[in-house]
């Protein structure tokens, strides 16, 4: 493997640190100065980074019922006012 | 100057909170995240019913650990991992899946430290960017739930890994690799999708 694809294997390996916000500050500018002038790991960066945007955007959000609500609110209203 | 009141327990060196400081905390800290602890409940039952006791019990637990909560501090994580704890000690008798998950096998078919895993990775953006919400939450729901609650508290949450360590209470190693693993297999099946749509898939 020559120095630029060694380079870049190890950029993909980072994305989903950088994408999780796990990266070191010290690191950010060394991986997103290759990212940006290279087009193969752009492409992966721009999949994950949809990919995860994805998921956290249009996976279905069940909300409480407000039954449930006012059940467990007076559960603890009762056992609070025991003392 | 405040209206703290804290009472001494003789058999305990913390001190023990007041009802009103409980009220206080319920209603500041822990009501809020109700919402994000059903959605959390029943992605991992699947199941209305057992999502509703879920949450239930975890406010229940709550409240019995109160003293063992630092106010101000992180409620969200804390609360989620008393709700984990509950799926994991009464829930996950209930649910159809088997009880361990056969990670061996998962692990030969899904190499975690493969950053190329090209079956899975090269799929076109506009896949993911037109995908409907309907087969990514399809997705979600197929995979084991050891998987399907990483990615939970990481895409849909926003835990930090660290976070995540401590409510899942596994290494920081750990969370990277199962979530690496949980992702790939979700685009596993949203390839399969796409595929059975007609979206051109690519191959490396």
């Amino acid at each position: 493997m020559n120095r630029r694809d060694n380079m870049c294997f190890k950029v993909v390996g980072k994305i989903p640190q950088y994408l999780d916000g796990e990266m070191s500050e010290f690191e950010i500018p060394i991986f997103l100065e290759h990212v940006e002038h290279c087009h193969k790991c752009l492409e992966k960066y721009e999949i994950e980074k949809t990919f995860k945007e994805a998921v956290r955007q249009k996976c279905e959000r069940k909300a409480v019922n407000g039954q449930l609500v006012n059940s467990i609110k007076n559960k603890i209203s009762m056992l609070l006012a025991k003392g | 100057m405040t209206d703290v009141l804290r009472e001494h327990t003789k058999e305990r060196n913390s001190l023990s909170l007041s009802p009103e400081m409980k009220n206080k905390v319920f209603e500041v800290e822990f009501y809020p995240h109700m919402d994000a602890l059903y959605n959390f409940g029943y992605r991992l039952t699947l199941d209305e019913d057992d999502a509703n006791d879920l949450v239930q019990e975890t406010y229940l637990k709550a409240f019995r650990f109160i003293d063992t909560y630092q106010q101000d501090t992180n409620a969200k994580a804390w609360l989620f991992r008393i709700m984990k704890n509950s799926f994991i000690n009464d829930f996950r008798k209930k649910t159809k899946e088997p009880v361990k998950t056969d990670y061996e096998e998962v692990e030969q078919v899904y190499n975690s430290e493969d950053a190329h895993y090209s079956a899975t990775v090269d799929l076109r953006q506009e896949v993911f960017g037109g995908i409907l919400g309907d087969e990514i939450t399809k997705a979600l729901n197929s995979i084991p739930v050891d998987f399907r609650l990483i990615v939970l508290l990481s895409d849909i949450e926003g835990f930090t890994y660290e976070e995540m360590s401590k409510i899942i209470g596994i290494p920081i190693g750990t969370v990277r690799s199962r979530l690496h693993r949980a992702r790939n297999m979700m685009k596993d099946k949203i390839k399969e999708y796409a595929r059975s749509q007609g979206y051109k898939v690519d191959e490396a």
